[in-house]
């Protein structure tokens, strides 16, 4: 058996290894694994039935063993990647603004992290993790904050204005790094997303799973206020359903989105229009369909076109 | 070994195409800017070079292709037809003549006179030469001047019909004047004028002629000189066995310069030669991107926007040609194809993956 190990182990290995993975996050790495399985599962089979692999084995067991090594490896880097993120980037500082006197921030940190591992092991919650997580490695809250924050516009007015938060820019750029960790959470608690067919389609849920799923986080997470836990819950929200969405669950929702598929290292052919402006031109269009806010996917273009990301 | 030798070959071919254009250029600068003899000398047999390389260049690709049945695909479909064009009749026609006068003419006269009717292999030339410029096609079908075959394809064809189009219309307009007896023209006066001052030579009104004909050089009688416009050493540097003809009229034999006419023609070639030379340069630097941006660039995005599952990039839409047919194809490629590949994409099940089966061949090459 530790044969069959090591060979999966090298097979995993030379995939990552794949030019076309080179500068992918370690969960977009292991979701293009599984997809190129289950694509090309007709052509691995016999080869991988060869005496030189899995002899005898079923296309079940053999790709039950690769990705059992698979997420081995992911989960390594992925972790290692978390715990540094959260313990040595992430500054909870903006807590103190939302009325915590005091808060226990190493605790939380850590309260923090085994919610995400958490949440990584079930197989829907590490998906929409993959989103949360490239948004925080490609640092999008970092660069869409500081431009929307250069400017008085939509989103800067919904922040300040509307969700009245008085704090400075680098904390609204940490309470949304929260937000993008929290917010997959709604997959480990709320595992079916109840709803209507419709938003199960779209990936958003309702606001009475989210409130549940709110009141549920205040057990894992307990010295987080309200307002944290509601900024990413309801980021599964669609604002088309709930206007009253906070601008931060908004702006997590789009981040989140927007670096599912993330390609940082995209060679932009000629005639083409950058990536991050083509997705929010497309989302502009989809709005509707995935409970976008518009205006704020508008400014989001805008910053995209000007900055030429 | 046997890619290495056919690149070694094709690399070869384009500095040969590179140098012949220089050489085309210096060949008919020098005869504008009367350089010495020796220098043109040495033009003219690397032109003579140049055209027999090419010769057998065409001959090789000519006959490799026919061997293997593709002798009417090279010459129509691979451009053939332009190698030809543009080494055999040059050959034939231009430096094979030119070579034997500067070679085996001898530096006399009668020497040249015996083995041409020198003005009739002066026309032949210069008719032959025009087709030099269609060299610049050859070394224009080597430029991969965009990653679109299309684009290559349609700029490729515009690029050698103009420049046919071009050359041969000079060609034949040179033809045409040469051998149809039209109406007197200023040359045709020129060369009548010329008799007549020749028949009415005596040795007492020499420097009449001297004067109305300045490319008289020299006036013999029984092989005696009896006028030099200019001293040996001038005639040795700055004339060669093309240069000059001979005429004999009443008893005296006159040298007369074909310089001025030569000049003329370099000046025409130089001319055409700038011209095609333009040509070339506005295709290959202003409608091959032209072409590129308006047509094969939206395509090309469109095309990986349909066949790549993770590739949504949009096509920018020109202003300016907002209203052209791809770009209204690319606005209903923008505007309603990606907005439904996403909600298809997130909300489908179908899996997709930059990986493709190439990543394995080498680990299931090894266990085979």
């Amino acid at each position: 058996m530790s044969a069959e190990i090591e060979k999966a182990k090298g097979f995993v290995r030379h995939l990552l290894d794949n030019p076309a993975l080179r500068n992918r996050t370690a969960l977009q790495k292991e979701e293009q694994i599984i997809s190129f399985l289950d694509i090309n599962e007709r052509q691995l089979y016999p080869t991988l039935t060869s005496e030189q692999f899995f002899p005898g084995s079923s296309w079940k067991e053999i790709r039950g063993l690769i990705i059992g090594e698979l997420l081995k490896i992911t989960d390594e880097s992925f972790q290692a990647y978390l715990r540094r993120f959260v313990l040595e980037q992430l500054d909870l500082g903006f807590i103190a603004f939302l009325g915590v006197k005091k808060p226990p921030l190493e605790d939380m940190k850590t309260n923090l992290l085994h919610l995400t591992a958490q949440v990584a092991h079930k197989a829907a919650g590490r998906r929409a993790l993959t989103g949360s997580f490239n948004a925080l490695a490609y640092r999008l809250s970092e660069k869409y904050i500081e431009s929307i924050f250069s400017s008085r516009n939509y989103i800067r007015f919904e922040i300040e204005k509307v969700q009245r938060l008085r704090m400075s820019k680098e904390e609204v750029k940490n309470l949304v790094k929260a937000s993008l960790l929290i917010a997959p959470a709604v997959y480990l608690l709320s595992p079916d997303k109840s709803g209507s067919n419709n938003t199960k389609t779209r990936g958003t849920i309702e606001r009475r799973a989210a409130l549940s799923v709110i009141d549920t986080l205040l057990t894992h997470l307990p010295n987080y206020p309200r307002e944290v836990l509601k900024s990413g819950v309801e980021s599964n929200l669609s604002f088309l359903d709930y206007s009253d969405l906070l601008t931060t669950s908004r702006i997590t929702t789009l981040f989140s989105h927007l670096a599912y598929d993330y390609k940082p290292d995209m060679l932009v052919d000629r005639g083409a229009s950058s990536p991050e402006k083509s997705w929010f031109n497309v989302a502009r269009k989809n709005y509707r369909y995935f409970g976008y806010d518009i205006k704020m996917v508008d400014e989001l273009y805008k910053i995209a076109a000007e900055n030429g990301w | 070994m046997q890619g290495k030798a056919r690149s070694f070959i094709e690399g070869l071919v384009i500095t040969a195409i590179v140098l012949v254009l220089i050489q085309t250029f210096f060949e008919d600068l020098s005869i504008v800017l009367g350089w010495d003899w020796s220098v043109r000398r040495v033009l003219l047999t690397a032109g003579f070079g140049f055209d027999l390389f090419f010769t057998m260049e065409f001959l090789l690709r000519f006959f490799t292709a026919v061997s293997r049945g593709e002798g009417i695909e090279y010459l129509l479909h691979r451009k053939g037809w332009i190698d030809f064009f543009a080494s055999v009749p040059l050959l034939i026609f231009n430096s094979s003549p030119v070579m034997m006068a500067v070679y085996f003419g001898g530096s006399t006269v009668a020497g040249l006179g015996g083995v041409f009717n020198v003005l009739k292999v002066a026309k032949a030339i210069r008719i032959a030469r025009i087709l030099r410029l269609l060299r610049l096609l050859k070394i224009f079908k080597q430029i991969k001047h965009t990653g679109s075959r299309m684009a290559q394809r349609h700029v490729s064809l515009i690029t050698t019909l103009t420049i046919t189009v071009t050359v041969l219309t000079i060609f034949a307009t040179s033809y045409i004047q040469q051998t149809v007896p039209f109406a007197p023209g200023v040359n045709e006066e020129h060369d009548a004028a010329e008799d007549v001052l020749l028949g009415q030579f005596d040795e007492g009104n020499i420097h009449i002629l001297e004067k109305a004909l300045p490319g008289l050089l020299i006036v013999k009688r029984d092989d005696t000189t009896i006028y030099s416009r200019y001293d040996n050493a001038y005639y040795q540097t700055y004339f060669g066995p093309m240069d000059y003809r001979y005429k004999n009229a009443h008893g005296y034999s006159f040298f007369l310069s074909l310089k001025a006419l030569q000049v003329d023609q370099a000046k025409q070639n130089l001319s055409f030669f700038i011209l095609i030379l333009l040509l070339v340069a506005v295709f290959l630097l202003y409608y091959s991107p032209h072409f590129a941006i308006t047509i094969s660039d939206p395509v090309h995005i469109m095309r990986r926007g349909f066949e790549e599952p993770g590739y949504n990039l949009e096509v920018l839409i020109p202003g300016t040609y907002k209203n052209d047919e791809v770009f209204r194809l690319a606005r209903l490629y923008n505007q309603e194809y990606l907005p439904l590949k996403e909600r298809e994409r997130r909300g489908g099940e179908k899996p997709h993956s930059d990986l493709s089966m190439d990543t394995l061949s080498d680990i299931f090459k090894e266990n085979k």
